[in-house]
């Protein structure tokens, strides 16, 4: 494999950018239908309960009230991207604060919400279970006596070691007896971590708008995998999957929560029964209430070390709060795709590993970027920093020696190929420190390192080549804004070798093309480019056997292999060479291998604290990370500079608290996302490969940066001041409480800023 | 939802009046309570140059702001620089640039968390008083107690009494990040008579109650000490002691508190030191 073309080296202009920029972009809010209806649904306000008895007659009295619903008539159904547990409307029980009990169909938003506000549940309320620790107690009530019975779709539900754990994966590593391991060890350190819930944080909220066309009930959804919707839609309401179709196209912002979606199955069932269409919107509030959010975490790690920092042996206990419903998750086993990579990035010899996640009556988890992952590389690079400073060995140095290495396996129990960790670590390491200042705060260094996985698969492709030589790429693949239209379009236009202005992108609903498992996973620019390489080869092949005069295409002009002539690709493919547009297809299947394919990325960061307040500065911010090869450079970019400040979101502020099963911060006053004004001084370093799954070694980058923002700063917190705080975020309340708790009262610490 | 746009401040008051009308200036109270606000009829008062602008008026001795002054335009004011940096370091708390451009320090005054929107602590620390259209003058730390900004009068002026020559004033806010609430914040101002002795102060704290409290324990004990000798400690220790009497929620915000106290009392006193403030 060769670099990537040098066209693709230019930045890049995003297909759809004309059309967002003049507003003819149609997000699926702006759709609107005559004789729309809405629908609104009413939701539990206790935790865990019996429904009694359902009382709908004062709704269904309300002005513009045309139906109302509880499960009674639209039947007792559940559904999930894996395991179908969440019921669309609850009949027996109900297991969160905001688990849906009926559904109000209305002329307007505000007549169907009024009259929500007016359905009468009565439940007999039961004592939740929240308490993580508390899950598999002997004395917990299980939330899903019947889960046996439960819908799973592909294969069977792997065991779980208790009916309240929703999913289960485990790594072992190294010799049966590892306490005799760990006995060895000349330190044991043991520590717990926990974070908290968070939500993606998206502008555009969930929307879906259902209505009937000849037959189909076609639903227009902001879900970034139109396909599995389809397949699952199909699967809860029993409705022939021909019958039905999925539009997604653009989306108003993802960050891994758009996976679960859960409107359309009320809509669709709507507006079958109906006949008229049927929209449904989150408000913001139901958005934080209802989730699906990222899970909340309990990590405990344990590792044993050598006199001189080496790690031989380490454990790691890790809880995720699942919430009500496990239906958000679509990994076959249940758990997050990050769950066991707490220490990904070094070579351990043994290891036993127990992740879980766990139902509780609360709001459901499931994806936010880099899913499990973000939440275990806080705990794991913190521990790594806080053995580190209590041997007294360099963050730096004790990382460099546990690094994985090429041939070795990774902690998290995977081979990967290629381990770039020595070399992201010292692109970062020899970065100048800040100045310090005579202000008042106090300074501090941190740093932090992962690996994450490129995601995988197989993907169709479609084009189109017109008399008019230019070429439709064809996609069921809706695009969050991340640019894997632009992947497929440019790595198209640049293996044909030409202009990408010939090569435009049509997104086009579930029943037009063949599946494809949506965007996620850090798989699209892998499966995207290779998909558009591939496709570009079947064009090739089927013009080299019309030009058999020996033509070659080269930027844009056919030249003649002698060099005596050349004819632009316009001139020559024209409707004698091509009378009526011809259809190519491909599927891309990404090839078996024992490797896996990860990036590397390290980020140190300088920090100032302001120790009377506890308010954390990050004044400078380096990022090194393993590109692969870049097809999108100013998308790349942004995924970065943007997964950078998410990150900095979740070390710093960002978080939904749970208490009695309420989210507190159901509330846009309350919710805390960093604002452009945070923006921090960022440098990147990139550094290249051919060695990735993608075309000319293309890499993920989506949810690369993100999950080690929190124990960098977590770390330089901890070289400024000398305490760990052990969970997220770090906010200046937590950080005061922390520093109080080390100086022993309040109001020690001397007057500063003056 | 009808909006009228008020064609003199007798037309406004007319329209309250008589059609139980709401004013609306800048509208970014509006626009965070739509769904709540959209209900009665409004009537804009953003255009009505009668009252925007800021004045110095040597007749009555005091400086005069219009309600629908935009809080940009009193960053910028170099009436209000000169005179009351408290006010300009008040109003640039604010939201952003973009937002100060659009908010009004009428609407402010008006908006449901008005007590916690640096704008009135800023006024309380400086004695204003809001004149209500027609005749009416309560001071702020009444109107934001008890006033209904949705009474009978439309919100015309804001006077503040025109500081004394060797007056410093300021405003501090500590803030984890750009578009957080803030946790607290202190205003405070100080005449400084020329042996360099307080004659008058007065220290206003926000963010630790519902609304923003005067500290008239800390002003009476600044009363009289020498401007160059104020320990910052001393005056924390005085806020913590006023803490219980006070009704504070939370020790982490009395100790935010007390730390930007510190910080503003050494600020002043450098200003103070490096030339007149007025």
């Amino acid at each position: 494999m060769t670099g990537p073309p040098f066209e693709l080296r230019d930045a890049e202009i995003q297909p759809d950018a004309r059309a967002k920029l003049t507003g003819e972009a149609v997000f699926t809010d702006d759709r609107f239908m005559p004789g729309v209806l809405w629908a609104s649904v009413a939701t539990s306000p206790v935790a865990y309960g019996r429904i009694e008895s359902i009382d709908t007659s004062a709704a269904a009295a309300m002005p513009g009230v045309v139906m109302v619903a509880t499960a009674a008539e639209i039947g007792r159904r559940r559904h999930g991207r894996r395991l179908a547990d969440q019921p669309v409307l609850c009949w027996d029980r109900v297991l969160f604060i905001g688990d849906r009990t009926a559904v109000v169909v209305a002329e307007t938003r505000a007549e169907a919400e009024a009259a929500a506000a007016r359905i009468a549940v009565d439940i007999t309320e039961e004592e939740p279970l929240l308490d993580l620790e508390r899950v598999t107690a002997e004395n917990a009530p299980i939330l899903h006596p019947e889960a046996q019975s439960y819908r799973y779709s592909g294969g069977r539900r792997p065991e779980v070691p208790h009916p309240n754990v929703q999913g289960h994966a485990t790594v072992g590593l190294g010799p049966d007896d590892i306490e005799a391991v760990f006995a060895s060890a000349a330190h044991v350190f043991e520590e717990e971590y926990r974070t908290p819930a968070t939500h993606a944080g998206y502008i555009e909220p969930r929307v879906c708008l259902a209505w009937n066309e000849n037959g189909i009930t076609r639903v227009a959804t902001t879900n970034k995998g139109p396909f599995r919707l389809h397949q699952q839609l199909a699967d809860t309401l029993d409705v022939d999957s021909d019958r039905l179709e999925v539009v997604s196209g653009h989306i108003g912002g993802d960050f891994g929560g758009k996976g679960q979606t859960i409107d359309e199955y009320l809509c669709v069932l709507l507006a079958r029964s109906i006949g008229r269409p049927v929209k449904m919107a989150m408000t913001w509030a139901a958005e934080l209430a209802q989730g699906p959010v990222r899970h909340s975490s309990l990590v405990r790690l344990r590792t044993g070390v050598t006199e001189d920092g080496r790690f031989i042996a380490h454990s790691a206990t890790v809880l995720y709060g699942g919430g009500a419903y496990a239906s958000a998750k679509p990994v076959p086993d249940l758990t997050l795709p990050g769950a066991t990579s707490a220490m990904i990035a070094y070579h351990i010899p043994a290891v036993r590993i127990d992740a879980r996640t766990l139902y509780t009556n609360s709001v459901p988890g499931g994806h936010v970027r880099a899913p499990g992952q973000s939440q275990v590389q806080f705990a794991g690079e913190s521990h790594v920093d806080s053995i580190a400073r209590r041997l007294g060995i360099d963050p730096y140095e004790i990382r460099t020696r546990n690094a994985l290495g090429p041939g070795m396996r990774s902690a998290s129990g995977l081979h990967i190929r290629e381990p770039r960790a020595v070399e992201v670590l010292n692109a970062v390491r020899t970065v100048d420190r800040h100045p310090p200042a005579d202000d008042g705060l106090v300074r501090g260094h941190g740093v932090a390192l992962a690996a994450r996985h490129v995601g995988g698969g197989e993907f169709p492709l479609r084009a189109v080549l017109s008399p008019d030589a230019t070429f439709e790429l064809v996609t069921g693949l809706p695009d969050q804004g991340a640019g894997a239209w632009m992947v497929m379009q440019r790595v198209f236009a640049a293996e044909l070798s030409v202009d990408p202005e010939r090569v435009s992108v049509r997104y086009v609903p579930t029943g037009e093309t063949r599946p494809d498992r949506g965007i996620g996973s850090s798989r699209s620019t892998h499966l995207g480019s290779r998909a558009a390489q591939l496709l570009a080869g079947e064009v090739k092949s089927w013009l080299d056997a019309r030009l058999a005069e020996g033509l070659e295409l080269r930027a844009d002009v056919f030249v003649r292999r002698d060099g005596t002539d050349s004819i632009p690709f316009a001139a020559l493919v024209t409707a004698d060479l091509v009378p009526d547009p011809v259809e190519f297809e491909v599927l891309y299947r990404e090839e078996e291998s024992e490797d896996e394919d990860h990036d590397f990325v390290a980020l140190a960061v300088d920090v100032a604290v302001d120790e009377r307040t506890g308010v954390v500065t990050v004044e400078q911010a380096t990022l090194a990370v393993d590109v692969g090869a870049v097809i999108n450079p100013t998308a790349h970019r942004g995924q970065l500079e943007g997964g950078f400040m998410f990150g900095l979101g979740e070390a710093l502020m960002t978080q939904l608290r749970v208490r009695d099963g309420a989210v507190v911060e159901a509330d846009r006053q309350l919710f805390r996302i960093p604002a452009l004004a945070d923006v921090v001084r960022l440098t990147i370093i990139e550094l290249p490969t051919e060695v990735g799954p993608g075309a000319y070694g293309a890499k993920s980058v989506g949810e690369l940066a993100n999950p080690v923002v929190a124990p960098a700063i977590a770390n330089a917190l901890a070289d400024a001041t000398g305490v760990r705080v052990p969970r997220l975020p770090l906010d200046p309340e937590s950080v005061f409480e922390a520093l109080t708790a080390r100086d022993g009262e309040v109001g020690a610490r001397g007057q500063s800023g003056g | 939802m009808t909006y009228h746009e008020a064609e003199s401040l007798d037309h406004a008051h007319h329209l309250v009046t008589s059609r139980g009308a709401r004013v609306v200036a800048g509208g970014i109270e509006f626009a965070l309570d739509v769904a709540r606000l959209r209900h009665a009829p409004l009537v804009g008062v953003s255009r009505l140059e009668e009252i925007r602008g800021v004045a110095d008026d040597p007749r009555t001795g005091e400086i005069r702001i219009g309600a629908a002054t935009t809080l940009g335009e009193m960053v910028d004011s170099n009436i209000l620089r000169r005179s009351l940096p408290i006010l300009v370091e008040a109003a640039r708390q604010v939201g952003n640039r973009r937002i100060r451009n659009q908010a009004t320090i009428g609407g402010n005054l008006c908006s449901r968390l008005r007590g916690t929107y640096d704008v009135a602590p800023a006024l309380l620390a400086v004695d204003a008083v809001v004149e209500v259209h027609p005749g009416k003058r309560i001071p702020v730390g009444d109107f934001i107690d008890g006033t209904d900004p949705n009474g009978d009068g439309v919100v015309a002026w804001i006077s503040v009494p025109a500081p004394l020559a060797g007056t410093v004033s300021g405003y501090e806010k500590i803030k984890p990040d750009a578009a957080a609430p803030g946790v607290a914040s202190v205003g405070m101002t100080m005449a400084v008579e020329s042996s360099g002795v307080i004659g008058a102060a007065r220290v206003v704290i926000a963010g630790v109650a519902a609304m923003p409290v005067r500290v008239r324990t800390a002003e009476t004990a600044l009363v009289g000490s020498e401007i160059e000798s104020i320990p910052g400690r001393y005056l924390g220790e005085i806020i913590r002691s006023a803490a219980g009497d006070l009704d504070m929620a939370g020790r982490y915000r009395l100790e935010v508190a007390v730390a930007a106290a510190e910080r503003l009392a050494s600020r002043l006193r450098s200003v103070h030191g490096t030339g007149p403030a007025s």
